[in-house]
């Protein structure tokens, strides 16, 4: 059977954005009596919290934190060292480490409440149950709070480009992700690679970490609107297409690295064969020293493999 | 510009240069700071095999002063106002910039400048010159290859990106995005002629141009976001033509020209709406609705440029003077989150991708299979050819049921459902089903153990290998053979699917860090008895960091990764005037493929004389072997015997090495001085390049209309050196 046209847009689709409409909501940490960030407003100022966490109160004071401290949001729970660490009044009068909330040691879920409070927005609207946040990582895992505007080093191994500063754990994106995806980071070492250790692309440019709608953590809605970003000619739609290219980018390339050219999964003739198998010169085995082999094996002739718009391109050869 | 030693030494803390001790009371009042500059430059010198491509594949690195790293940051506290500008790494073809200005938490404009040279071929020679856009003829003969000037082909991209972010209350935030992009240059490309081959130089002039506009407002409970994004590609070249004898003897008048038409010029358009609800039980739902719409309306080129074929009684007339082709996608993803009790979490999905292809189906009655054919396929042949407006629906559903036992770790659960409907393809509808179930711990002291294992199974309900015959409207002629029976295209076939991965992180000793992980993947494709039998992927890596002093640290990683595939195929053939079909299992044959891939490093970065000398050495080195080794099933002595091809490649491979040590010496807080030295190698055997010269038909007899570009091998040695000063405005 086809998959039918659909013309129209069913009601049903909005039904999950109609019923965002209706604000409801329970604070479980609140009911526990643990220390919630931002739970109450009692606006100690910074410069309290400088009296005995001085080396704190320097990183933050250098951070974009501190720079948006006031301006971003007129509450006084979003503001100062209380905005992350809940109220410190408590703190302030007995010095109880235990009556103010610490990062280190908290669940992850006490944590990236403390962040989402002001952060739930943006591309982070879907890090609730996206598989980072499922396998309990938190926002500590890759961010800090306290990290002073620095200057970057030349990287070791990758290089990256400037990129706005996100407070992260290490000096580039990319190490904070291969803290975790060591296969990711071989990969891109191959000698067909994408082209991240030379700092022209970072693992975000293709990757939402923080939870998307789309399988991979990918930010567009499919891996080719992933890929068309860059490649807007392979778009089409062409008149002769190619559908498992028109399907999946990931049918044929790596989509990190491959040691065959052009980031193919393996060389042409092989893979072509793996589906062309109806007669011809696609069936035979093909001699070494044949050029079908040589240069760039069937695009040889096959160039337009990822689809044509001549009326005789048929064969994806014009 | 007034600089406070405090920032002075947050700058140099992070390069690694001074003790935290010497950090000052000053630095107390960094609040009110203003800002900073910074600025890295110097020389260098590269040496060796640099105008290799592969050296130059996406990065410009020419001898001479370059700029490393260049940050202008200031502030104006009272107002709230910065601007900041980074760049990095610059030289004159391979340049990155990144601005950014605005009011802190009300308006922020960016603006970044990307330029990356690509560079794609080296020394290829081409006798074809250039006498247009796109247009190349072949003046001076066949021969005149063989000494033609050697020349790199590369293409450069330059992309401009513009952004304004508007934040009128806590809650809303409007953006707006505008991202022009030019790429030009060339690129190896084949042509044919038929079975004849020539490689020209493809011109690539594209421009792209981007805009998004979006809204988003979000309160406590509730969000919403909406965006419109819009996307412009037009190529400035339409066709490759070339003309000219390609070698003696061949036809002169209609084998001597050609025409391909290139990428045409397209448009995409995206709407995206958002929403998310927190409900009660702290639940949540977010949902997400995308439609979008791909568009190609570029005018068709003539089936020839044959002037002789277009003239003949029985040429083709087009059937639409262009496609009019339009895709429209629909996104939709909805997904339910939350918690059960204290320790109990849930996760449910439901997320859909549909494609339909609203292009129409064009019947062309004739066509002409290559400019240098002085025949005509038509209606009677019979040839007439129907395009086929594939699309598909993919649908998944995923269960996830999570544990939190402790503060420490996590166990899920998940089941997961895919469906697959197409549209002119074999299977018109697949269902894949995975469970599984990770572990995640990770305690205070860096010890993590993280597991996952899954099992899928991939059912396609039916398969129809000819539904190809839908683009030959009055039959196949001289396809007569149908599809081979029991092939199973990979990206189609009933697969089962075990996938498992573990991975330990063990904080040794105080000073000692160690992480690992395993990962295996095993796919069989058991109903396939052609087309791919199995794809099995294994990877180990290994990561160990120690910490010698407080300021001297070694690190070392390894990761090896195993590929093995087999390929099963028939050599078949149609009837031809020549001889009748061939169609027997004494012709089926086997590829088995080897991918290795051994990726190590070490490192060490140290700190001495108070941290005013850094040292950062290490090594990486990356190899890849591919090993495919073919057989033919039948017995070779059997009548009617073809797969007399079928005989193992010879082994390919790849070597990449570099060695980089770096020495900073710290003249003062704000001065330092820094020299590099970088030996990179690369190797490679790949009998794709190592017998492609110019003229095939010097080493391949069966391939004497050949002519390509004679890319050499990518083999290079390059060392560079470099010194810079640094210095803290």
């Amino acid at each position: 059977m086809c998959v039918p046209v659909q013309r129209r847009v069913r009601g049903w689709y909005w039904i999950g954005l109609v019923c965002s409409l209706y604000p409801a909501g329970l604070n479980l940490e609140a009911a526990q009596g643990r220390p919630v960030p931002g739970a109450a407003a009692a606006a100690i100022a910074p410069e309290t919290c400088r009296r005995c966490h001085r080396d704190y109160y320097q990183t933050w004071a250098a951070s974009t934190h501190a720079r948006l401290d006031g301006r971003y949001s007129e509450s006084p729970a979003k503001q100062g060292c209380e905005a992350c660490h809940g109220s410190g009044l408590d703190h302030v009068q007995s010095g109880n480490r235990a009556l103010i909330f610490r990062f280190n040691g908290s669940p992850a879920e006490s944590i990236e409440n403390a962040c989402l409070k002001c952060h739930e927005r943006g591309n982070r609207l879907y890090w609730r149950g996206s598989p980072h946040e499922s396998r309990n990582i938190t926002c500590t895992n890759c961010h800090t709070l306290h990290k002073k505007a620095d200057i970057p080093q030349p990287g070791v191994r990758f290089q990256e480009r400037p990129l706005e500063t996100r407070l992260l754990r290490k000096q580039t994106s990319m190490e904070v992700c291969f803290q975790c995806h060591l296969l990711q980071k071989a990969q891109l070492q191959r000698s067909s690679h994408m082209p991240l250790r030379e700092g022209k692309l970072t693992c975000v440019d293709c990757h939402n970490p923080h939870g998307t709608a789309t399988p991979k953590l990918l930010a567009e809605n499919s891996v080719n609107e992933n890929c068309y970003r860059c490649h807007a000619e392979k778009r089409g739609p062409f008149l002769w297409e190619h559908p498992p290219v028109a399907e999946d980018c990931l049918n044929c390339h790596e989509a990190h690295g491959s040691v065959h050219p052009a980031m193919l999964k393996t060389r042409p003739p092989r893979l072509c064969q793996r589906c062309h198998m109806r007669a011809g010169h696609s069936t035979q085995p093909q001699p070494a020293a044949n050029r079908l082999i040589y240069n760039l094996g069937c695009a040889n002739c096959h160039s337009q493999i990822h689809g044509s718009n001549h009326p005789s391109g048929v064969r994806l050869h014009r | 510009m007034k600089t406070l030693p405090g920032v002075a030494m947050a700058v140099s803390l992070s390069s690694g240069l001074l003790p935290a001790q010497s950090v000052g009371p000053e630095a107390l009042s960094l609040r009110a700071y203003p800002g900073w500059t910074f600025l890295e430059s110097g020389v260098r010198r590269t040496s060796g095999d640099s105008s290799v491509a592969k050296f130059s594949e996406y990065r410009n690195v020419p001898s001479g002063v370059f700029v490393r790293n260049f940050i202008l940051d200031s502030a104006l506290p009272m107002s709230g106002s910065y601007f900041r500008l980074q760049s990095r790494e610059n030289s004159e073809k391979d340049l990155h910039a990144l601005a950014g200005a605005g009011v802190y938490g009300r308006y922020k404009i960016t603006a970044n400048w990307n330029r990356i040279y690509h560079e794609v071929v080296t020394a290829g020679r081409n006798s074809y010159v250039r006498s247009g856009p796109g247009q190349f003829s072949l003046p001076s003969g066949f021969q005149a290859l063989q000494s033609a000037p050697r020349q790199n082909l590369a293409v450069e991209r330059n992309s401009v990106g513009l952004g304004l972010t508007v934040t009128p209350s806590e809650a809303w935030d409007l953006r707006l995005q505008y991202s022009p992009e030019r790429r030009t240059g060339y690129r190896p490309s084949g042509n044919t002629f038929g079975f004849t081959v020539v490689e020209l130089p493809e011109p690539v002039e594209y421009r792209t141009r981007d805009v998004k506009a979006s809204a988003e407002v979000a309160k406590p409970k509730w969000a919403v976001q909406a965006s419109s994004e819009i996307s412009l590609f037009r190529n400035e070249v339409k066709a490759l033509e070339w003309t000219g004898l390609l070698q003696p003897g061949q036809r002169a008048a209609a084998g001597a020209s050609g025409r391909r038409a290139l990428d045409p010029d397209n448009t995409a358009q995206n709407l995206t709406l958002s929403g998310a609800l927190q409900l009660a039980r702290s639940a949540r739902i977010v949902a997400t609705v995308s439609p979008g719409w791909m568009r190609q309306n570029e005018a068709f080129v003539p089936f020839t440029i044959d002037p002789a074929i277009q003239g003949r009684p029985d040429y083709p007339a087009l059937p639409a003077r262009s496609l009019n082709g339009s895709k429209q996608t629909l996104m939709m993803n909805y997904l339910l989150t939350g918690k059960a009790g204290k320790q109990f979490g849930y996760n449910a999905r439901y997320r859909s991708y549909r494609l339909d292809n609203e292009t129409p189906s064009l019947r062309f009655s004739g066509y002409v299979p290559y400019d240098s054919t002085p025949s005509v396929f038509t209606e009677a042949a019979p040839r007439s050819r129907r395009n086929l407006p594939y699309a598909y629906r993919k649908q998944n559903v995923n269960l996830e049921w999570v544990w939190e036992p402790g503060k420490t770790s996590a166990a899920r659960w998940f089941y997961e459902w895919e469906a697959w409907d197409r549209t002119y393809r074999d299977v018109k509808r697949s269902n894949e089903h995975t469970a599984g179930a990770s572990w995640d711990w990770m305690n205070r002291g860096g010890w993590g153990l993280q597991a996952l294992m899954q099992h899928s199974r991939r059912r396609p309900e039916r398969y129809d290998p000819d539904y190809f015959l839908a683009s030959f409207p009055a039959g196949t002629g001289i396809f007569a053979l149908p599809q081979l029976p029991g092939l199973r295209r990979v990206d189609q076939a009933a697969r089962t699917r075990n996938y498992g991965t573990v991975s330990l992180q063990a904080p040794a000793t105080e000073s000692i860090s160690v992480s690992a992980a395993y990962t295996v993947d095993r796919a069989f494709f058991e109903e396939s008895r052609y087309g791919d039998l199995y794809d099995l992927n294994d990877s180990a890596s290994f990561d160990l960091s120690y910490l010698v002093t407080p300021s001297i640290s070694l690190f070392a990683d390894y990761t090896h990764e195993k590929f093995r595939y087999a390929l099963r195929s028939r050599q078949r053939l149609d009837a031809s005037p020549i001889g009748p079909a061939s169609d027997s299992p004494g012709n089926d044959w086997e590829s088995n493929i080897r991918d290795s891939v051994h990726t190590w490093g070490v490192g060490l970065n140290a700190g001495m004389f108070r941290n005013r000398l850094a040292v950062d050495a290490n090594y990486g080195f990356s190899q890849g072997d591919n090993v495919t080794a073919t057989m033919a099933l039948g017995n070779p002595a059997a009548e009617g015997f073809l797969a007399t091809s079928a005989e193992n490649y010879p082994k390919l491979g790849n070597r990449f090495q570099r060695l980089a040590v770096s020495l900073k010496f710290a003249l003062s807080d704000r001065v330092f001085y820094r020299i590099e030295y970088a030996h990179e190698r690369y190797k490679e055997s790949d009998l794709a390049l190592e017998q492609a010269v110019p003229f095939l038909g010097l080493t391949d007899a069966g391939a004497q209309r050949a002519a390509f570009l004679g890319t050499v091998l990518p083999r290079y040695r390059v060392h560079i050196w470099s010194i810079s000063l640094g210095y803290l405005f």
